[in-house]
C-alpha cells in the first residue's frame, strides 16, 4: 500500500487540486457546501501523506510526469519522498485539513465562500508540491505559487483598503526574496550544471567547490528563506498579513508559506553545512528576529498580532537552530530547527484558530482593551487557547518544550564547535543568552495575550470604546457583512462560544500541541530517526551531545518566569504596567511602533522605489515608447511600401516574377 | 520482375478507395434523392454523409494500423509505411473538420458537387502522401489540385471567388508544367520513375558531388522546387496565394492551406530529401551546386516576406495567407537540416512532420474563425472580431491558444514543434551548422515579428469594445472545429512526446532506409543512433 502510495505520491498535491478547481466550477450550485470538495481533496491527501510516513525511511525519487522529451532535452517533474518530505507532508496537510474544516465554519455566509476555499485548495496544493519537488527550479515554481495563493488571500477581501496593501506588501517582499533564489539557482546551475538534489547536494560535490560558491550559494538560499519565513531584515509582510481571513493567517503562519523558507534552508543543509560563516549570519539573523519580534510583542494590543509577532519570533528561533549547524553539530541542528517547525506548527495553528474563534465570536473585533474575562463564556477556546500557549511558552512536558530545549542545545554545542570551524566562541553564546531572554519574553506576551483576553472582568466590545473604528458596526447589527472578517451570525448577539465545526479542529489540535512532543520527541526519538534517513542529512555529521540538565531547567525557569510575571501583571490587573508604560514612555513606544521598521522601510525603500517608478513612467511614455513606435513602424512600413506593390493583383505580373526569379534562382544554381 | 498484383493487395488502398466512392454516393444522393429539398437541408443532410465518410476513413486507417505486416508489389508505388499512415489519418481528419466547418455558412447552393469534390480533393491529397512513383505523384497532385481551382472559385456570385479561382488555376497550371518538365528529365537522367530506384541509381552515380557540373540535373531540380513551391506556397512562387486565400470559401481556404501543404510537404519529403539526397549539396559544403542552396534561400525569403507582409493586412484570411508563407519557410529549414544531417536527420525529419501536424491543427482552427467572420459579416476584417473575448469567452480563449501556438510561445505546443525543428536544425554537424545557424536566426526573429500580427488579432478580441455589426453567436460547425483543434494543442502540449516519437519513428525510411521494411528494423537503428 505504501510503496504503491509512493508511485503514486502525486496524490497529495493533486486531491487538493483537484478539490479546489472542483470548487472554483462547481461553487455557485454548492453554495455552502462549497467547502466540501476541499475539506475532502485536503483530507485525503492528509491520509495518503500519514500512510507515506510509513515509506519515508528509504528514500525514493519519482518521475511523475515526462513533460518534455525532445531528443536533447529532457524536462520531467520529479518529486522525492524522504524522511523530510514526508514529515513536512504529514505536517502541511493535518494542518491544512484542520483549519479548512475550522474555516468551515469562520467563512460561513462569506459571499466569496467558494472562493476562499478553492484558494486553500490551491495553497495547499503549491505547498505539498513545494516540499515533494525533487530539484530546486520545480520547488522554485512551488515557491512562487504559494507566494501567489498568499497574495490572492491575503487580499482576499480586495475591496477593503488594508487588505490589499496587505496583499501587496506581502507579495511583493516575497519577490525580493525570491530574486535571492533565483540568483541561487542561476549560481548552482553554473557550477553543477544540474539542479537535482540527489547532485547538488551530494557532500563531495559541495566540498569540490570553491570557498566562494560555497558562500555565495548558501547565502542566496538564506536571502531567499528569509523572505518567505519572515527574517530580518524581509519579515516586514507577515504581520500585515492579517488582514486575511484567521483562517489563512493560521494557514501562514503555521503551515503552507513561512514554512518553505525554514524548509528550503533544512533541504540544502549540506550546502549551508559547507559554509560557516553564513552559517553565523543565519543564527544571528534568526537571533535578532527572534529578539525584536518578541520586544514588539510586548505591547501589541491586537490579538492577532501578537500572535503574528510570535510566529516571527520562533522562525527566528528556527533559524538560529539551523544557523547552529556548523562542524560536528550539523545534523543536530537541523534536526532541531526542524523538530520546532513542526511543534511550533500544532500550536501556533491552535492559538490562531483560537483568537479566530475569539474574533468570530467578538464580532470582528480582535483589539485586547475591548474585551476581556472571556473565560466562562468560551470554555473550549479559552483552555485550548491556553494549552498553545502553554505549549509555546515552553512548559514541560508540552510539545514546545522538546523543541525549545532541543533548539537551545543546538546553539549550545555550536558554542563549543564554533572553535573547530574558525568562528569566535562569544557569539554562539551571546547568541545562546539572547534565546533565553527571549523564552522568558516569549512566556510574558503569551501570558499577557491570555490574561487580557480571557481573565479579569467580563467585558465585550461595543460601538462605544474609545478604541472602535468610527462608524463601525459590530456584528450583531451586521447585515451585508461584506468586507467583514465575520458574517455568519445575521442578527443573534456576540460573546458566545463558537459551533463545534470550529471547537472540534481547536481540540484536536490542542492534544497534538500536548501530545505530538512526548510521542516523536526525544523520548522516542522517532522524529530524529525519520529526518536522519533523508539522504542530505544522513551525510552531514552528528557528534553524541552530552545532555545537560541546565539547559532545559534554565528554559523552563525563562518560560515559568514570564509565564508568572505576566500573570501578577495582567491576570491579577496590576496598574503596574501601565505606569510602567509612561515612565519608559520611549521604550514604550518604540516597541508599540514596532521600532519604527515600517517607516523607515517606507522612506529608505518604498519612497525611492516611487520616484524610480514615476521617473521610468515618463521615460516609458515619451522615451521608450517613442522608440518602440519607430522600430515597430518599420517592418510595417517595408510591409506595405515594398511588398504590397509586387502584390499587385495582376497574373501577368506574377507570371513575371516568377519568371524572374526562376532566371536568377538558374543562375545561382549554376554560376555558385 | 515484380510479383503479380492479388486483388487483396488493393486493400492497403481501402481509405483512398472509400473516399472515392464517397463523392460518388455524394453527388448521387445529391442528383437523386435530395433533388427537391431546400438547400440547408440538403447541405446538412449531405454534410453528415461526409462526415460519416471521413470518420470510417479514420476508423478504416486504425483497423489497417498493421500497414506493414506483408509486403506488397504496390509498395514501391504506393507506400505504406508509418509516415502514410500517420498523415493520411491528418488528412481524413482535417477533411472531416472542413465538412464540419462547411456546415456553418450557406455560400453555395451546388452542394453535391462542393462536397464530392472536397472529398477527391482528400483523396488527392492522401495519393500525394504515399505516392512512391512520379507519374502517380504527379497524377495525385493534379486531382488534388484541379479540386482545389473549381472549390476556390465555387462561390460563383462573388467575383473575388472567381477570380481567386482563376489565378491559382492559370499559375497552378504553368508550375504543373514546369514540374512535370521536371519530372521528365529526372527520368531522362536516372532511367526510372520510382523514387527509391532514383535514390539508388544517383547514389551510384554521383554520391557525393551534388550537382556540380550537371546542368540537367540542376535544371530539373530547378523545376520541381517551381513545383514545390507553388504547392506550398513559397516565395516567390507564393503570388496566387493571397488571392486565392482571400477569393476561396474559409473551408476551402482552411483545406488548402493545411491539408494541400501538409500533403506537399510529405511529396518534397520523399522525393526531395530521400530521392534525389545524392543532389542536396556537394560534401563538406551547403552552398555549393545542390538543391540545399536553393531552398535555403526560398525558406529565408518565405519566411521573411511571409512575416513582413503579413503585418500590413488588415484581412483576416490574407494575414493568415501571408503567415502561413511564413510558416512554409519555416518548415524549408527543417527539410534542409533533414537532408543535410548525416546520422540525425530522422531526427530533424521528424520535427518537420511534428511541426506539420501542429501547423495543420493551428492554422485550422484559425480559419474556422475565419468562416465565423464570413458568415455574419461577409468579409473578414480583423476590426470584426472586436470584443469577441467578451462575447463569446470560451471560443475567444481557444483562438488565443491557438494563435499563442502558431507564435510558438511557450508551453504550446506550437512552440515545442519550432524548438524541436530548429534545433535539430543547429545539431546538424559541422557541415550544416553555419549555414542553417542563420537561417534558424532568421526564423527566430520572424517568429517574433511574427508575433506583432497575431497579437492584433489578440488586440481586437480582447481589449476593443464590440463593433456595431458585432458576430453572432457561434454554432456547432464552427465551434466544433475550433475546441477540436484547441483540445489537440492542449494535449500536446501537456505531453509532446505523444507526437514526438512516433514522428521521430516515422522519419526513418525518409533517410536512407527502404521505406517498405518493417518497424523492427527501425527500432533497431534508433537505438543504435546517439
Amino acid at each position: 500500500m505504501s510503496e504503491y502510495l509512493v508511485q503514486h505520491c502525486w496524490l497529495v498535491p493533486v486531491l487538493p487540486l483537484l478539490g479546489a478547481v472542483l470548487t472554483a466550477v462547481t461553487g455557485r450550485f454548492l453554495g455552502k457546501w462549497a467547502h466540501l470538495p476541499v475539506v475532502l481533496g485536503t483530507g485525503l491527501a492528509c491520509l495518503v501523506s500519514l500512510i507515506l510516513l510509513g515509506s519515508a525511511d528509504h528514500p525514493s525519487t519519482v518521475n511523475v510526469y515526462d513533460w518534455l522529451n525532445l531528443t536533447d532535452m529532457h524536462v520531467s517533474i520529479l518529486f522525492r519522498i524522504d524522511g523530510l518530505t514526508a514529515m513536512m507532508l504529514g505536517m502541511v496537510t493535518f494542518v491544512a485539513t484542520l483549519v479548512a474544516v475550522f474555516a468551515a465554519g469562520y467563512m460561513a455566509g462569506d459571499p466569496g465562500y467558494a472562493r476562499f476555499f478553492a484558494l486553500v485548495g490551491l495553497f495547499v496544493f503549491s505547498m505539498t508540491g513545494l516540499v515533494l519537488s525533487s530539484n530546486f527550479v520545480l520547488t522554485y515554481a512551488f515557491w512562487e505559487g504559494v507566494g501567489v495563493c498568499s497574495y490572492l488571500l491575503v487580499g482576499f477581501w480586495h475591496s477593503k483598503h488594508s487588505a490589499a496593501d496587505a496583499a501587496k506588501k506581502a507579495f511583493l517582499v516575497n519577490r525580493v526574496g525570491d530574486v535571492g533564489f533565483a540568483l541561487a539557482i542561476f549560481w548552482m546551475w553554473s557550477v553543477f550544471g544540474t539542479l537535482d538534489y540527489d547532485t547538488v547536494l551530494d557532500p563531495n560535490r559541495v566540498g569540490a567547490l570553491k570557498e566562494s560558491a560555497q558562500f555565495w550559494i548558501a547565502f542566496l538560499l538564506f536571502w531567499a528563506a528569509t523572505a518567505k519565513s519572515a527574517q530580518i531584515p524581509l519579515y516586514v509582510w507577515l504581520p500585515d498579513a492579517m488582514e486575511g481571513p484567521t483562517p489563512v493567517s493560521a494557514l501562514i503562519h503555521a503551515a503552507t508559506m513561512v514554512t518553505a523558507g525554514v524548509y528550503l534552508v533544512a533541504r540544502s543543509s549540506t550546502l549551508m553545512a559547507a559554509a560557516p560563516a553564513v552559517q553565523l549570519i543565519v543564527c544571528a539573523i534568526g537571533c535578532l528576529t527572534a529578539l525584536i519580534a518578541a520586544l514588539i510583542g510586548l505591547t501589541q494590543t491586537d490579538l492577532k498580532r501578537v500572535l503574528a509577532y510570535s510566529t516571527v519570533s520562533q522562525l527566528g528561533y528556527m533559524f538560529m537552530a539551523l544557523g547552529s549547524g556548523i562542524g560536528p553539530v550539523a545534523r543536530l541542528a537541523v534536526i532541531a530547527g526542524m523538530f520546532h517547525l513542526f511543534t511550533h506548527a500544532f500550536f501556533k495553528a491552535l492559538l490562531f484558530l483560537g483568537s479566530g474563534s475569539v474574533m468570530h465570536s467578538m464580532g470582528h473585533v480582535i483589539d485586547m482593551r475591548r474585551f476581556s474575562g472571556l473565560r466562562q463564556r468560551m470554555p473550549i477556546t479559552c483552555w485550548t487557547f491556553a494549552i498553545g500557549g502553554l505549549a509555546l511558552s515552553g512548559i514541560w512536558p508540552l510539545a514546545g518544550f522538546f523543541s525549545k530545549d532541543e533548539v537551545l542545545i543546538a546553539i549550545a554545542s555550536a558554542s563549543h564547535a564554533a572553535h573547530d570551524v574558525g568562528l569566535p566562541e562569544w557569539t554562539y553564546q551571546l547568541i545562546f543568552v539572547t534565546a533565553l531572554i527571549t523564552a522568558g519574553l516569549t512566556a510574558f506576551y503569551t501570558g499577557r495575550a491570555f490574561f487580557l483576553t480571557f481573565f479579569g472582568p467580563e467585558k465585550l466590545p461595543s460601538p462605544n470604546d474609545p478604541e472602535a473604528e468610527p462608524g463601525e458596526q459590530l456584528a450583531h447589527h451586521d447585515h451585508h457583512g461584506h468586507a467583514h472578517d465575520h458574517a455568519h451570525d445575521h442578527g443573534h448577539a456576540i460573546g458566545h462560544e463558537s459551533p463545534p465545526i470550529m471547537t472540534v479542529p481547536l481540540i484536536i489540535l490542542a492534544v497534538c500541541s500536548v501530545g505530538v512532543g512526548m510521542v516523536f520527541g526525544p523520548w522516542s526519538g522517532s522524529f530524529e530517526e525519520l529526518l536522519a534517513s533523508t539522504p542530505s542529512l544522513s551525510a552531514l555529521s552528528m557528534e553524541h551531545v552530552e545532555h545537560s540538565w541546565l539547559v532545559p531547567i534554565l528554559g523552563t525557569l525563562m518560560g515559568v518566569g514570564g509565564l508568572g510575571l505576566s500573570y501578577v501583571l495582567y491576570g491579577l490587573r496590576s496598574p503596574v504596567p501601565g505606569i510602567l508604560a509612561t515612565r519608559l514612555k520611549p521604550l514604550y513606544l518604540a516597541s508599540y511602533r514596532k521600532f519604527w521598521v515600517d517607516e523607515v522601510y517606507k522612506a529608505l525603500f518604498v519612497m525611492p522605489t516611487i520616484i524610480l517608478g514615476d521617473i521610468a513612467a515618463f521615460l516609458d511614455m515619451y522615451l521608450v515608447d517613442g522608440l518602440v513606435r519607430l522600430v515597430a513602424s518599420v517592418p510595417k512600413a517595408v510591409g506595405t511600401r515594398f511588398f504590397a506593390p509586387l502584390q499587385n493583383g495582376l497574373v501577368q505580373s506574377y507570371a513575371a516574377i516568377t519568371a524572374f526569379s526562376l532566371a536568377v534562382l538558374f543562375l545561382i544554381l549554376v554560376l555558385w | 520482375m515484380p510479383a503479380p498484383f492479388q486483388i487483396a493487395d488493393f486493400w492497403s488502398l481501402a481509405p483512398e478507395g472509400l473516399l472515392t466512392v464517397w463523392g460518388l454516393l455524394v453527388l448521387v444522393l445529391d442528383f437523386g434523392l435530395l433533388r427537391r429539398l431546400e438547400g440547408p437541408l440538403r447541405r446538412n443532410i449531405l454534410g453528415t454523409f461526409c462526415l460519416v465518410g471521413g470518420l470510417l476513413t479514420i476508423a478504416l486507417l486504425l483497423f489497417t494500423a498493421d500497414f506493414a505486416e506483408r509486403p506488397t508489389p504496390l509498395d514501391e508505388i504506393v507506400a505504406r509505411d508509418s509516415i502514410t499512415w500517420w498523415f493520411n489519418g491528418l488528412t481524413a481528419l482535417l477533411l472531416t473538420l472542413v465538412v464540419v466547418l462547411s456546415m456553418s455558412n450557406p455560400f453555395t447552393e451546388h452542394w453535391g458537387e462542393y462536397y464530392a469534390l472536397l472529398l477527391w480533393a482528400a483523396v488527392g491529397m492522401m495519393v500525394l502522401i504515399a505516392a512512391q512513383e512520379l507519374v502517380l505523384l504527379f497524377l495525385a497532385l493534379e486531382m488534388m489540385t484541379i479540386c482545389l481551382y473549381l472549390l476556390t472559385a465555387f462561390v460563383k456570385k462573388r467575383r473575388r471567388s472567381a477570380e481567386g479561382g482563376l489565378k491559382y488555376f492559370v499559375y497552378g497550371s504553368v508550375s504543373s508544367a514546369l514540374f512535370l518538365f521536371g519530372l521528365s528529365l529526372i527520368y531522362g537522367l536516372t532511367g526510372t520513375t520510382r523514387i527509391e530506384a532514383m535514390r539508388s541509381v544517383l547514389m551510384e552515380v554521383a554520391p557525393t558531388s551534388g550537382l556540380s557540373g550537371n546542368l540537367a540535373g540542376a535544371i530539373a531540380v530547378l523545376l520541381m522546387l517551381v513545383g514545390f513551391g507553388f504547392k506550398v506556397a513559397a516565395v516567390p512562387f507564393h503570388q496566387w496565394a493571397p488571392d486565392a486565400y482571400e477569393g476561396a470559401p474559409s473551408p476551402i481556404t482552411a483545406f488548402i492551406s493545411t491539408g494541400s501543404k501538409v500533403a506537399s510537404f510529405i511529396a518534397l519529403l520523399r522525393l526531395m530529401v530521400h530521392g534525389l539526397a545524392p543532389w542536396a549539396h556537394r560534401e563538406g559544403s551547403l552552398v555549393g551546386p545542390g538543391w540545399v542552396g536553393l531552398t535555403a534561400l526560398l525558406a529565408a525569403a518565405s519566411m521573411t516576406y511571409g512575416n513582413f507582409a503579413a503585418l500590413a493586412q488588415t484581412n483576416l484570411k490574407r494575414l493568415l495567407a501571408y503567415s502561413s508563407i511564413a510558416h512554409a519557410g519555416y518548415l524549408l529549414v527543417g527539410v534542409l537540416a533533414a537532408s543535410v544531417s548525416v546520422d540525425q536527420g530522422y531526427k530533424s525529419a521528424g520535427a518537420v512532420l511534428f511541426y506539420l501536424m501542429i501547423y495543420a491543427a493551428s492554422n485550422l482552427g484559425a480559419f474556422a474563425l475565419a468562416t465565423w467572420l464570413a458568415r455574419d459579416r461577409g468579409d473578414e476584417d480583423v476590426e470584426g472580431l472586436d470584443g469577441l473575448g467578451y462575447r463569446s469567452p470560451l471560443l475567444a480563449v481557444c483562438v488565443v491558444l491557438l494563435l499563442l501556438s502558431l507564435v510558438g510561445v511557450p508551453p504550446l505546443a506550437g512552440f515545442f514543434g519550432k524548438l524541436s525543428m530548429f534545433m535539430e536544425s543547429l545539431n546538424t554537424g559541422k557541415t550544416g551548422r553555419l549555414t542553417l545557424l542563420w537561417l534558424v536566426a532568421l526564423a527566430l526573429a520572424n517568429s517574433v515579428l511574427s508575433a506583432f500580427y497575431y497579437t492584433r488579432i489578440l488586440k481586437a478580441m480582447f481589449l476593443r469594445p464590440p463593433p456595431a455589426r458585432p458576430l453572432g453567436p457561434p454554432n456547432v460547425a464552427i465551434g466544433l472545429p475550433i475546441v477540436a483543434c484547441t483540445l489537440v494543442l492542449v494535449v500536446l502540449s501537456l505531453r509532446p512526446s505523444l507526437l514526438v516519437e512516433p514522428m521521430t519513428r516515422a522519419a526513418g525510411p525518409l533517410i536512407g532506409m527502404p521505406a517498405a521494411e518493417g518497424l523492427d528494423d527501425l527500432e533497431t537503428t534508433l537505438s543504435r543512433a546517439p
